[in-house]
């Protein structure tokens, strides 16, 4: 029988290999997932000790090497699953460099593993807010500021018709407005996060013979990785609103091309907190049930938060009902 | 180093360009590293490592794209040619107008969002590659004190080049898409092509006569400046060259053509330079004597906006500020407007998007993967 594929982007080190090795570790463990899978047992193991080895150490993977291989990870539904379908999920290791090259040159790069993972049936979108290369970015203007354009133009200056954004004293005369220390950019090898992201969605819907704006059917997670180590002020706006107001860009290209009702942003933290800290590795290792969580925002916009880092595969799987408390 | 893992360039478009092998770059006047700032080197054929599956040998031919029609860099006219939908805005101005400054401002402005009311949604681009490197030079630009310009100068005597964006509209329920095709064509073949429209210029000028709408730039530096630097036209005459470009646009737009109404929207750019002396007004306006300074020194210019207009052009004018300081200090304004401005008055003519029903029977997989019933 054919397996359900649920395929895995995101830039290099996005926090893809710690997602998968710490829920094949969760497996190995066997704590309580909402959906039951159990791992292929025929399959070889290696991949997934690569992958689960590194988490049940207590400590984050290596890079993962570009050696061009890339992991599978086969599961078996068991028990409550009312599909039989094996599911696939699948990632290639070399990903995260093969992305930022794709703006350079876009045929070598597209193997025909490329084309199978671009055919899958659902998509994960892994990105780490923490390690995001922002594009260049005009600051918005400031409620001072607003206040200024007020005071010089009046209360209809910054009406819809004539947007007029501020320009005090110091911005008037360009020679001014320079600023007398240069500041110093950081430099910068990597193309920005988000249109390298898109551009590679652009890839697979033009794979799949989308148009531009046509909305598929099929599902797409939004996957913010490392969500214990984002600010608390800004993990408390959730996930959803965190897409919509840090990554307009994104949220923007996704809405216009997916099916918002089939499109969803999750905050996770596959190991629930920072393993490169000892004392927290320590307590990571000797823990008794799950550390790591997901968070996703109801459509009252409130965040719920679940110990299961499995759900974001469900989601793709079964969709919201997946998200719905467990019977019993 | 800000543009992405370039190796080794092999083509420019420039004639007389010799830095592809090894000579001399045409513009090495402007560019210290013609390698990280010129646009027009053709990077496709960048060394990169070989695929180690590929047979050994099957070298792949220049300007080939794989799977994909389109490279990320500018797209050229055949290019634009093959999108769905597209809405050609022709953007008009003289050398150094600020054309290519306003459209990276104005990607800046939708990847950021920073124009909360301008309605439509960023839907996807085929020309990133570019928008990124002009991101990448404008961010990296330290303001007018520094000698360098904002972005390259879009050189003449090329095929004509364009950007694209593709916008949704912002009711969650209406399918239309819009592929906005905006010109990036040097200011130099403009305006002699705006004041002796040889046969040679109409291959890159073609788009003029195409377009949907324009974007007609009034540069307010230039207008108010009181002496020349260097050989440039300044004041009155520089007004002159304008109404002569606005001609063309009336030419153009008197010619027969399928009844429908191409805007014209006209902004003076750099408002920022003459903010402080001239209050603009609440709203478009076409009246000298709401524009102060700058009305009295752009009579011709005015003239013959009013002309279009008395013409049944819809046509508005309004002040616009692309980059008016380094990007830290910098407070754009306006820089989405002219693109609302169009798409307000040609949104009632975007076609409906319909998805193309999908054949039901064909075991293609290439069908099977569209109904969504892959693997
Ligand atoms: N605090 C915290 N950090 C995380 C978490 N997941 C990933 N990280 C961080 O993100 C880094 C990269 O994660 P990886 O899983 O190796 O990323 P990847 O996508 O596999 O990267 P490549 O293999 O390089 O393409 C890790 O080294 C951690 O520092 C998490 O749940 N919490
Ligand atoms: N003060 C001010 N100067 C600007 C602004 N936008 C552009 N400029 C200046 O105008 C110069 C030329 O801008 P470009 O965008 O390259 O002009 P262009 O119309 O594309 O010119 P060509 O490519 O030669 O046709 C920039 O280098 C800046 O010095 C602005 O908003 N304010
Ligand atoms: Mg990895
Ligand atoms: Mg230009």
């Amino acid at each position: 029988m054919s397996a359900t594929t649920i395929t895995l982007l995101g830039t290099r080190s996005s926090g893809k290999s710690t997602w998968l090795g710490a829920f094949i570790d969760a497996l190995d463990r066997s704590e309580a997932l909402r959906f039951d899978l159990a791992l292929r047992q025929d399959d070889d193991a290696r991949t997934r000790m690569q992958l689960s080895q590194p988490l049940s150490d207590g400590r984050f993977a290596d890079r993962t090497p570009d050696t061009g291989a890339h992991a599978k990870v086969r599961l078996v539904p068991q028990g409550t699953w009312t599909t039989q379908r094996e599911v696939s999920l699948e990632t290639a290791d070399y990903l995260g460099e093969e992305f930022e090259r794709s703006f350079e040159r876009k045929d070598g790069f597209w193997t025909r593993d490329w084309s199978q993972r671009a055919n899958a049936r659902a998509f994960a979108l892994v990105l780490r807010p923490n390690d995001l290369v922002a594009l260049p970015q005009i600051p918005p203007p400031s409620a001072e500021e607003l206040r200024r354009v007020r005071a010089l133009f009046g209360e209809k200056a910054i009406e819809p018709s004539v947007r007029t954004l501020p320009f005090g004293p110091e911005d008037v005369a360009p020679q001014l407005a320079e600023s007398q220390q240069p500041v110093e950019l950081a430099p910068r090898t990597l193309p920005p996060t988000l249109p390298t992201l898109i551009e590679m969605l652009q890839f697979v819907r033009a794979h799949r013979g989308l148009s531009i704006g046509e909305r598929p059917d099929l599902r797409l997670a939004l996957v913010l990785s490392a969500w214990d180590a984002v600010e608390a002020s800004v993990q408390s706006l959730g996930p959803e609103r965190f897409l919509r107001e840090k990554l307009p860009l994104l949220a923007d290209f996704i809405w216009s091309n997916f099916d918002p009702a089939q499109t969803r942003c999750f905050g996770l933290s596959a190991t629930g907190g920072d393993l490169r800290d000892e004392s927290y590795a320590e307590m990571f290792r000797d823990r008794d049930g799950p550390l790591g969580y997901v968070e996703w925002s109801t459509s009252a916009d409130e965040t719920k938060r679940d110990s299961d880092i499995s759900l974001p595969f469900a989601w793709l799987i079964a969709g919201d009902s997946a998200l719905e408390p467990p019977e019993r | 180093m800000p543009l992405p893992l370039v190796r080794r360039p092999l083509v420019c478009q420039r004639k007389g360009c010799e830095f592809p092998n090894g000579g001399r770059c045409a513009r090495s006047a402007e560019f210290d590293d013609p390698e990280a700032q010129c646009i027009e080197l053709v990077r496709e054929e960048a060394e990169v490592p070989e695929d180690p599956s590929a047979p050994v040998g099957a070298t792949k031919p220049a300007r080939e794209l794989g799977p994909f029609e389109w490279s990320g860099v500018h797209l050229r006219r055949d290019d634009a040619r093959r999108l769905p939908n597209p809405l050609t805005v022709a953007v008009l101005g003289h050398r150094d107008a600020g054309k290519t400054t306003l459209l990276a401002s104005f990607f800046l402005a939708l990847a950021a969002r920073t124009d909360p009311d301008f309605p439509w949604r960023f839907a996807g681009s085929r020309t990133l590659f570019t928008f990124l490197t002009l991101a990448d030079l404008a961010a990296k630009w330290r303001g007018y004190a520094s000698s360098t310009t904002i972005v390259p100068h879009t050189p003449k005597g090329i095929a004509a080049q364009f950007v694209h964006l593709a916008l949704r509209t912002p009711r969650a329920t209406d399918p239309r898409v819009v592929d906005l095709v905006i010109s990036d064509v040097s200011g130099e073949d403009i305006a002699e092509y705006a004041l002796n429209p040889t046969p040679d210029l109409e291959p890159t000028m073609e788009f003029v006569r195409n377009a949907d709408a324009f974007v007609f730039l009034v540069d307010c530096v230039r207008l108010m400046r009181a002496k020349p630097e260097s050989t440039e036209v300044i004041g009155s005459a520089y007004d002159s060259l304008l109404s002569n470009m606005l001609q063309m646009v009336s030419n153009v737009l008197h010619k027969p053509r399928e009844q429908r109404a191409v805007p014209v929207v006209a902004v003076w750019t750099k408002f920022d330079v003459v903010a402080q002396d001239v209050p603009p007004p609440d709203e478009p306006s076409l009246d000298k004597t709401r524009w102060g300074k700058l009305g009295k020194k752009a009579l011709r210019t005015l003239a013959g906006l009013h002309r279009l207009r008395d013409a049944g052009v819809p046509v508005s004018l309004f002040p616009v500020s692309a980059f008016p300081a380094a990007i830290e200090h910098a407070r754009p304004f306006n820089v989405c407007l002219p693109f609302e401005e169009i798409l307000r008055s040609r949104e009632a003519t975007v076609a409906q998007r319909i998805d193309p029903p999908i054949p039901m029977d064909l075991q293609h997989p290439f069908f099977a993967m569209r109904r969504g019933d892959l693997p």
